[in-house]
């Protein structure tokens, strides 16, 4: 029974680093606290919705399609917004953010009103039997998925040329214009790959759960906790510190009854920050 | 203990310094080993040597800033090697950094009030005298982030008097000054020297050395190399090695073979004018540059070299005026399509990026495209001119001297084989032979046909290279042309304050 609490934990903690990436990615190479990630996760479950119920698309393509359109606004928020007011001051596009994610919510509300939608799949409510032990099967697929994507993006800054041209952007813009490197480009396309990664965290929220316009608040918290416990801009130390709070929330559910949920994500964010304001990781990325 | 006795500074001895066999590691480092001197009361001792010697840390140590792993620190019969910072300071023993940190947000006045400590008359009295002294009279109630380079080293001499010092310890405080600043800062020093404080100073600019010092010790890897009087050690063969270097001889040889300049220039600047918010910065500025020639650029603090290195390589935005490079007018390029298309600017302070790797610097400066077997072949070109970097390829850039993160940011510029490179400020806060190392790479990036611009505060050593020079005066050009008549120090002089003076130039 316990064990079965605990594997959940761990496999919804993979559904929160997938919702966490993506925050994690712009504020350690940005340095802008996104507040626009919620509304872009929901915003990714709903355009999967769209694209399922007008088209005769297939729900993984229709994702997919959701996915790419996701980082296409992404990029074009960046590119034509966000950075230019980035040379500003961070409170700019703090506030835009902002105010971008209340309109998205506002429109997704227009159009799909404000009840809570769940995308239909048989993946949704499979349950799977993992060494003897009941997992549900979309818990499982985020997970992995999460994973693959934390690796590969560890990889891709640590390893690889693009990854270091990004990891110097991050440090020291400037400089990085000076020899040669398209900044604003860089920026915009690590913008465009966290709103994907977004919207994708959007889709499986939507399989797992449901989503309404509002959720994009309580998956932004979610992610801020997430970000802060692993460390800014250190996105193994992100998957990891959302394994953490999944299990810290799945084991405190079970004991107290699930109403204490979303309060111990906060005693968590709040107890890491005074404790621990690195995070548990310490910072990787720059 | 002691911690309650005020030394109050005024009309007593000044006390001796002992120095006996300090060390400090940190992890498998030793960056001061055994180092013992003795400092009588009210003379002055120089501690010179490379980059990384263990100078500013024997100076933390002094100022209670580091505790020692062994040894002792005595002044004037009290042992120090425990004590804090706090204490001491109030033992007598004051430090005025590298780089001033004043608390900004706070005026002149209230920097310096902060150390006095006291309240009262006499302590205003004390104030004001020690402001008087440095200088900032007429800016006790500016704000300490507006001030310029030269009135901050003043602030930072001020705050150091202010606890009313009987010894005081002064960390390159002639670093990026130049000209008539240079001669300030020394006439500071010199006074501060004369009312019998003791002095030890950190500093690479050989003229403040030679003015000021009775005694200088000289020290690598952590320990003393030499000592002696600043005649003898400038006579040292060891130390000319380790330190010093050739470019502490005058200079003989010139240039044989000057570039021919036919055709049309590399780089041309028009009429540029460059401004921060309503300050300018550069007004009406013409310059310009054929392929393989090295220009100079000179002229005081602020009289705005970094800001003409930022027009030609795009760092910064022209508010009018033209820059052409080649047939191509680029001045509405940004700097990273400069960069692509053959201008490379190595910035004032290396800005060499401190969590990545020396070859992740390097090849930063690639285009992403280029294939992995032509890049390696670029590292290799680079490594060739500086094979100090091919060892420490991996090393971190946070990791590497001020002189290798120097030839890292040049080799960084040098990597994407541009047709023209800016140089600004490379020899800043660098021993002696590590800038003879730069100046022979400068040589060498001319022989292969690369244009150079090379803006310094060291004018012989960059007068040593240069075809042509230019000097800038408040933004305005005020000399363009042969670089021999300003080896005159009262024609550049004039040059860079406009105004004649009588007394020569300290080299």
């Amino acid at each position: 029974m316990s064990a079965a609490v605990v594997l959940n934990g761990i496999l919804l903690g993979g559904l929160y680093g997938m919702s966490a990436m993506g925050l994690s990615l712009v504020f350690g190479v940005l340095r802008l606290v996104n507040m626009a990630h919620g509304a872009m996760l929901v915003l990714g479950a709903y355009l999967a919705v769209l694209i399922t119920a007008g088209t005769p698309l297939p729900l993984p393509v229709a994702g997919a399609c959701a996915v790419l359109l996701a980082g296409g606004l992404g990029y074009v928020l960046q590119r034509h917004l966000l950075t230019a007011m980035l040379v500003r001051g961070a409170n700019g596009p703090l506030v835009a953010t902002f105010g971008l994610s209340l309109i998205a919510s506002g429109l997704v509300a227009l159009r799909f009103g404000s009840d809570p939608v769940s995308i239909p799949t048989a993946l949704g409510t499979a349950g799977w039997s993992l060494w003897g032990l009941d997992v549900r099967a979309a818990y499982a697929v985020s997970f992995a998925l999460a994973g693959v994507v934390a690796v590969a993006l560890h990889l891709t800054l640590s390893r690889t040329r693009l990854g270091a041209a990004v990891r110097a952007a991050a440090a020291d813009p400037r400089t990085a214009d000076l020899i040669g490197i398209d900044v604003r480009t860089l920026y915009a396309l690590v913008f465009a790959v966290a709103s994907a990664l977004a919207a994708l965290a959007g889709l499986l929220v939507g399989v797992a759960f449901s989503v309404s316009p509002q959720s994009g608040t309580s998956y932004l918290l979610i992610a801020m906790a997430v970000v802060v416990l692993g460390g800014i801009g250190n996105v193994l130390g992100t998957f990891a510190g959302a394994i953490l709070l999944g299990v810290v929330q799945t084991l405190a559910a079970a004991q107290f009854g699930g109403g204490y949920r979303d309060l111990v994500v906060y005693i968590l964010f709040f107890v890491v920050l005074a404790v621990l304001p690195r995070g548990l990781f310490g910072r990787r990325l720059t | 203990m002691q911690e309650d006795h005020v030394f109050n500074g005024d009309g007593r001895e000044a006390p001796e310094l002992i120095v006996r066999g300090l060390t400090k590691r940190f992890g498998g480092v030793t960056a001061v080993d055994d180092v013992g001197f003795r400092l009588p009361g009210g003379q002055a001792l120089a501690v010179v040597g490379p980059n990384g010697a263990g100078k500013s840390t024997l100076l933390k140590l002094l100022a209670g800033a580091h505790t020692p792993t062994s040894g002792s620190i005595e002044f004037g019969g009290r042992r120090l090697e425990r004590a804090s910072a706090r204490q001491v300071v109030r033992a007598g023993i004051a430090l005025a950094h590298q780089i001033p940190r004043p608390f900004t947000g706070l005026t002149v006045w209230e920097n310096v009030a902060i150390g006095a400590g006291a309240r009262g008359r006499a302590a205003e009295e004390h104030i004001a005298a020690v402001i008087a002294e440095c200088g900032l009279q007429d800016k006790m109630r500016r704000r300490a982030e507006n001030l310029r380079l030269l009135d901050l080293k003043r602030l930072e001499l001020a705050r150091a008097l202010s606890t009313r010092p009987r010894c005081i310890l002064l960390d390159e405080v002639a670093a990026g000054l130049s000209g008539r600043e240079l001669d300030e800062v020394i006439a500071l020093i010199a006074r501060i020297s004369a009312t019998g404080c003791g002095l030890v100073l950190v500093e690479h600019v050989e003229g403040v050395v030679q003015s000021l010092v009775d005694r200088v010790i000289v020290m690598d890897w952590g320990r003393i190399i030499a000592e002696g009087t600043p005649a003898q050690i400038a006579a040292d063969a060891t130390v000319r090695q380790v330190y010093l270097g050739d470019g502490a001889r005058p200079r003989t040889a010139a240039r044989e073979t000057p570039p021919a300049r036919s055709g049309p220039p590399l780089l041309r600047l028009e009429g540029v004018d460059l401004a921060y918010g309503d300050i300018p910065a550069l007004r009406g500025v013409d310059l310009e540059v054929w392929p393989g020639e090295v220009v100079a650029v000179l002229g005081a603090n602020g009289a705005g070299k970094s800001s003409l290195a930022a027009a030609i390589s795009g760092a910064e935005r022209v508010r009018s005026g033209s820059v052409r490079f080649g047939a191509d007018d680029v001045t509405a390029l940004p700097a990273y399509r400069r960069a692509r298309r053959g201008i490379a600017h190595c910035p004032e302070g290396r800005r060499v990026f401190p969590a990545l790797s020396v070859e992740e610097n390097l090849k930063l400066a690639l285009p992403l495209r280029m294939p992995a077997k032509e890049v390696a072949g670029r590292l290799e070109d680079v490594y060739a001119v500086f094979p100090a970097l091919a060892e420490m390829r991996a090393r971190r850039g946070g990791a590497l001297s001020g002189g290798q993160q120097q030839m890292l940011a040049i080799g960084r510029a040098l990597i994407g084989r541009p047709r023209l490179v800016v140089l600004d400020e490379i020899s800043l806060g660098l021993a002696p032979v590590v800038i003879d190392g730069l100046y022979e790479a400068i040589e060498a990036i001319r022989s292969e046909g690369i244009a150079v611009v090379v803006v310094e505060q060291n004018v012989h050593r960059c007068l040593a290279v240069a075809d042509r020079a230019y000097v800038l005066d408040r933004g305005v050009v005020s000399y363009a042309g042969d670089p021999a008549p300003l080896s005159d120090p009262r024609l550049l002089e004039r040059l860079y304050f406009g105004s004649p003076r009588e007394e020569a130039l300290s080299p």
